[in-house]
């Protein structure tokens, strides 16, 4: 990639305007094509809740009437009943929990594909914007935020909002005047939970920074170790470590100090709960107008109240910042490609003649990497660009293979526009090699092959064979099924570029396009690469961008780029005959 | 226990906390006993023989003690939690010092990941194992007797009832504990599986354009994503299974008080209060309960972790001297018959020979492989070298000081490094204390200040990860003004211009023949037009010098290095930084 463009801080997290309730409503079209699911789930949760509330009246009836009365009539019954009770309501949230589980791992599942997906159609301009790191986060994390944001906040909301709502109504039901002192203390269970869940999302949000500034830090002085021992700056590292580590230190012990203070506090609240029931209900027993039964069942349900009341606390904090996240994947997935399928493509002509007719190209506004830029290919010529750095030859074939679409200008396929071809039509047309030599993480063969159904083993090492490289692999421990490691780093830079010499002859498409490497190799495997090159040339129309006299001299037609304009064209012969920029950049060699 | 003794070391040192911590921990357990009895006690009071003063001192009682348990619960987590991220700091700052002082070897065949691991998931682990579960063990083992004592002496059957079902709360939660620990093993596997994918594709984007796998892709990760739910699915059945299942233990427990209570009551064997109070002391044990099975595991994976920690402290650390004042060294460098080979693998260096005397300039060349850069890692003590081979001023490498070794030498490596720090700080890396009038000094050697002018904040710029990404050639020329800015008498140069354009890395070179005449200087490089100035040049094959001199003479001898200097001359002639041709 041309370096004009890399500081342009073009910022990639451009957040257009998305309010919660937006982002929900993108959220909730994900869960559409399983909404009889999703209801079934939410029927479970409130039977659960209805279940749950029965249990202290059940107490309440064992007591009054069967305990206090002596009657033991119906008490095993009753007994029973409790039991199922127990059973059925473990069997209803085993369901439940399944359900919401799996059906948030499918959506998530969905969405990754969506983002994926999307993120493979995009032009190559927009690699070149967006970092490789900030992309995976999209699909990786923020795609798992998108989970709690549904399991932890939505469904755990309604679950909780549903106990509430059960605790409530059975206290009204056993006697409303006991229920409205009780309740008295649920406004100060909530503010106290709302504070605590205030300072703790505050809390976290400096520790998950800290956390990821001391593990980068960390990672990155791993990676610079050798720098750091050698400039000995072991001292300015430790002192940084430890700002860093100390820092988070502080901020985990404030949590725990917030945490140590909320528990006690609530178990207090609690306190004054039971306070008020056995005072009042000790009166109004006196009095006889409730049974003592009421009152213990009271004491059990105040004890039930904490747990959702505090989880709504914090649910809805995970399910505010969850939201603001969510609007990250939703913007990357409004981003609408440049480069795009023609709604009516037009078939591939017969006559596969390349024409370049006044084409102009920048990658940026109006900084032109290429000016005026016209030529022909007739099917079955070879050519190859020559020119100094950044004269443009690469942007070249970008064009060519529609990585980016021409900025004035056409480019014309036996005279049909590619921009009215479908560009996986137009791209397989051509055997592709660029200048990095990208590998996968997978075998050679994998690698040379790249999904081909046709591509065997036998072909494989026919290949290689034509390209006089086929012992070259068979050294390799596992032969073509070893696996080549992370961008291909068990193979040196000369093997690699010999893989995708392999996978471009392998692909065997009726153009060559080869970006040649700069990059120095030892001197047998630059001989192998130099003999390789006529071969994949060998019966195919070739546009190569040249670095290598071998190559220049096995082609029909050399252009001359300088500064994103052709200056010169002809062969070899020719352009050192013409005495102009070619001959200067050739004579260098013998004047010194 | 003593295969973590660094570890336990860090701990002892806070053992003052964690004791003080554990009188809490008693107090607030025992605490927390009585208050069930007391609402038991209430209970009777209401349901028999009323006395509003007797209810309210019952009331008042039982508020008295959640006062002072809110009070003591409160210093039982602040103190040991806390101390548990004391000694996991202590830790951490310990493990990152030792970190730092290990040779490069090492680093050769660990992976960074593996080892931010240590730092994150071992850690974590060890802390947990000093913190959450020395408090709930002692919560449970204090809580469950104290518990009892109350229980057997108000109704001995009614406790075997209620405890009836705890020991397989224990068991069950210590066995599905372990299974759902290994299932988030396997998601995160599938998860890790999932993100290389992406990275992978994101990274060979242009090749999967060019050949239409776009399809083919999307469908491999359909297949991962589909593993990393299947897996999930795994742990959300267990946990599933498991939570529900807890509940339903400890409330098998209220039931049975409460069928067989209710018997008693009616007969007169034991009253209304008793079985509320039961009821309640279920309800108080059960966490303790679940928690025991918890903290066996927790005990299990922390004891493992710590292990794997004191592994990497056991890592011999490089030679460490302190010296009270650094005397740079001259810079005369003297290497006799060096052997040398990387993990008694093939000869890297079969019998190198060269001195550089005092403010000379030395170059190597060759292809790739042939042991260039090893000479360098040998001379900078990366790798140990053996006696009596590798001299500095007379003076053998073995027996100067790594620090006084390092401070005389300004190292540029062949891959460029740079932090995620300011393009400022990033230069002054060479030299403590830089001020900023030389670290702009520097970047004009480097031919990169009119650059960095332009990024968006000049020199405070941020770099890497969290800022701006900068061009190949960019992060070179950083990297050069850093060894510019250091006053170091002796400079490397690892092949450090190759992403430069040739007309700067002519102007560079110009700038460091001026800056290194009185320097003594060993350049690694693959580019010989760079280096015909050089005292004497010595051309690499195979770990062996096979030709040396100066580039005259190399020329007249018309050998390897002349063959592969017009070689590069066609190559440049064809890619030359076209403004400056003529400079060349």
């Amino acid at each position: 990639m041309p370096d004009q463009k890399n500081n342009r801080g073009i910022t990639p997290d451009t957040v257009i305007e998305y309010t919660p309730w937006t982002a929900f409503k993108r959220l909730s079209g994900y869960i559409r094509p399983y909404a009889d699911i999703a209801f079934i789930a939410l029927a479970f949760s409130i039977f659960s809740s209805c279940l749950l509330v029965a249990r202290p009246y059940l107490v309440k009836i064992a007591i009054d009437n069967h305990i206090t009365t002596g009657n033991l009539k119906g008490f095993d019954l009753l007994m029973i009943v409790f039991l199922a009770i127990y059973l059925i309501k473990y069997s209803v949230d085993y369901a439940f929990n399944m359900i919401t589980g799996v059906l948030g791992q499918k959506i998530m599942h969905n969405l990754r594909m969506d983002v994926f997906g999307h993120i493979l159609s995009m032009e190559m301009s927009f690699f070149d914007h967006n970092q490789v790191g900030r992309l995976m986060t999209r699909t990786t994390d923020d795609v798992n935020t998108l989970n709690d944001l549904y399991t932890t906040g939505a469904v755990s909301i309604f679950n909780n909002i549903s106990i509430v709502i059960g605790i409530i109504g059975v206290m009204f039901y056993m006697d409303w005047k006991l229920a409205l002192i009780t309740l008295a203390i649920i406004p100060l269970l909530y503010f106290l939970a709302a504070m605590f869940a205030n300072k703790i999302r505050i809390i976290y949000r400096i520790i998950r920074k800290g956390t990821a500034h001391l593990n980068s830090f960390l990672q990155e002085s791993i990676l610079g170790m050798r720098l750091i021992q050698l400039m000995r700056r072991i001292d300015w590292s430790y002192g940084k470590f430890t700002l860093f580590s100390d820092r988070l230190m502080g901020a985990k012990i404030s949590n725990v100090y917030y945490y140590g203070l909320f528990f006690p506090l609530l178990e207090f609240v609690g306190m004054i709960g039971l306070a008020l029931i056995l005072i009042s209900g000790g009166h109004r027993i006196f009095q006889g107008t409730i049974q003592i039964g009421v009152l213990v069942a009271f004491i059990r349900l105040v004890d039930m109240l904490f747990q959702p009341i505090r989880e709504l606390a914090e649910n809805f904090n995970t399910l505010l910042s969850a939201l603001a996240s969510s609007e990250r994947i939703f913007t990357l997935l409004d981003t609408k490609a440049k480069v795009t399928k023609p709604l009516h493509p037009l078939p591939l002509p017969d006559n596969r003649e390349i024409c370049f007719d006044h084409v102009w190209f920048a990658y940026e506004g109006e900084e032109w990497v290429l000016r005026d830029v016209t030529f022909h290919v007739e099917p079955g010529e070879k050519i190859a660009f020559v020119g100094p750095s950044g004269a443009g030859k690469t942007s070249i074939i970008n064009l060519l293979l529609r990585f980016y679409d021409v900025s004035k200008g056409r480019i014309l396929i036996g005279g049909t526009d590619i921009r009215d071809i479908s560009p996986d039509t137009l791209r397989r047309l051509f055997s592709h090699v660029g200048q990095d030599s990208f590998l996968f993480n997978r075998t050679v063969a994998e690698n040379i092959c790249l999904y081909s159904d046709s591509c065997s083993h036998d072909h494989i090492h026919q290949v290689l064979s034509r390209m006089g490289s086929d012992h070259f692999f068979e050294s390799l421990e596992k032969g073509l099924d070893t696996e080549v490691m992370e961008r291909g780093s068990r193979l040196s830079q000369g093997q690699r570029q010999l893989v995708s010499f392999a996978r471009a002859l392998a692909a065997d498409r009726e153009i060559l396009v080869l970006d040649e490497a700069t990059a120095s190799v030892d001197t047998f495997t630059e001989s192998l690469l130099q003999k390789a090159v006529p071969v994949l040339m060998e019966n195919r129309t070739s546009i190569v961008i040249a670095h290598r006299l071998s190559t220049i001299r096995n082609v029909d037609r050399i252009y001359v780029l300088a500064r994103g304009k052709i200056c010169e064209t002809g062969s070899h012969a020719e352009l050192l005959k013409m005495n102009g920029l070619y001959a200067t950049l050739s004579r260098m060699h013998f004047e010194g | 226990m003593t295969d973590f003794a660094i570890i336990r070391s860090f701990i002892d040192k806070r053992w003052k906390s964690i004791l003080l911590g554990s009188v809490f921990v008693v107090i607030t357990n025992i605490l927390d006993v009585f208050i069930p009895s007391f609402v038991g006690k209430a209970i009777d009071l209401i349901s028999s023989h009323f006395s509003f003063t007797d209810l309210y001192l019952i009331v008042g009682l039982i508020f008295l003690i959640q006062t002072v348990k809110s009070v003591t619960r409160f210093f039982m987590r602040y103190i040991i939690i806390g101390a548990s991220w004391k000694v996991e700091n202590d830790v951490r700052k310990r493990l990152f010092d030792h970190l730092l002082r290990l040779p490069l070897p090492f680093y050769n065949s660990t992976r960074t990941g593996d080892l931010v691991a240590r730092f994150t998931n071992d850690l974590t682990a060890v802390r947990m194992m000093i913190g959450p579960a020395v408090m709930y063990s002692m919560n449970a083992l204090i809580l469950l007797p104290a518990a009892l004592v109350f229980m057997f002496a108000k109704d001995v059957q009614l406790t075997l009832y209620a405890l009836l079902p705890f020991p397989f709360i224990a068991y069950l939660v210590n066995r599905v504990g372990s299974h759902i620990h290994k299932g988030f093993k396997k998601v995160q596997e599938s998860y890790s599986d999932i993100s290389s994918h992406v990275q992978e594709n994101l990274n060979g984007i242009q090749v999967i354009k060019a050949y239409v796998c776009e399809l083919e892709e999307m469908e491999k990760l359909n297949n991962l994503s589909k593993e990393y739910v299947k897996n999930n699915r795994y742990i959300i059945r267990l946990q599933s299974i498991m939570w529900p299942l807890l509940d339903i233990f400890s409330s098998f427990g209220l039931i049975l008080v409460l069928w067989f209570g209710a018997h008693k009551v009616i007969s007169g064997q034991t009253s209304l209060g008793t079985i509320v109070a039961f009821i309640m002391y279920v309800g108080l044990l059960s966490w303790p309960a679940i928690s025991l099975g918890w903290v066996i595991a927790i005990f299990q994976r922390g004891t493992a972790s710590a292990r794997r920690i004191q592994e990497i402290f056991d890592v011999e650390q490089e030679r460490q001297e302190t010296e009270q004042e650094i005397i740079p060294l001259k810079g005369t460098v003297d290497v006799k018959n060096l052997h040398f080979s990387y993990n008694g693998g093939r000869k890297a260096l079969d019998g190198v020979s060269f001195t550089v005397k005092n403010g000379g300039t030395l170059a190597v060349v060759g292809r790739t492989g042939s042991g260039k850069s090893t000479i360098l890692n040998l001379l900078t003590g990366t790798y140990k070298v053996s006696r009596g081979v590798v001299f500095y001023d007379g003076m053998d490498i073995n027996d100067i000081s790594l620090t006084r070794l390092r401070s005389s030498i300004a190292y540029v490596p062949q891959e460029t490094f740079l932090f995620s720090e300011t393009v400022a700080e990033n230069i002054a890396f060479g030299k403590e204390g830089a001020d900023s009038e030389s670290i702009k000094n520097a970047a004009r050697f480097a031919a990169i200040d009119d650059e960095i002018a332009a990024y968006p904040e000049g020199y405070s710029t941020v770099l890497g990860e969290r800022g701006i990404t900068v061009s190949g050639g960019q992060r070179q020329r950083i990297a050069i003004a850093r060894a510019f800015i250091s006053d170091a008498p002796i400079l490397f140069l690892d092949d450090s211009l190759s992403s430069v354009d040739t007309a700067t890395e002519m102007t560079i070179l110009r700038n460091i023949h001026d800056a290194i005449r009185n320097k003594t200087a060993i350049i690694v490089t693959q580019r010989l037009g760079a280096i015909r100035n050089a005292d004497e040049i010595l051309y690499m094959s195979e770990g062996k010098i096979i030709e040396r001199g100066t580039h005259e003479s190399l020329m007249r001898l018309d050998g390897e290095y002349a063959a592969l200097y017009s070689e590069q001359e066609i190559i440049e002639s064809l890619e030359p930084g076209k403004p400056d041709a003529d400079s060349v």
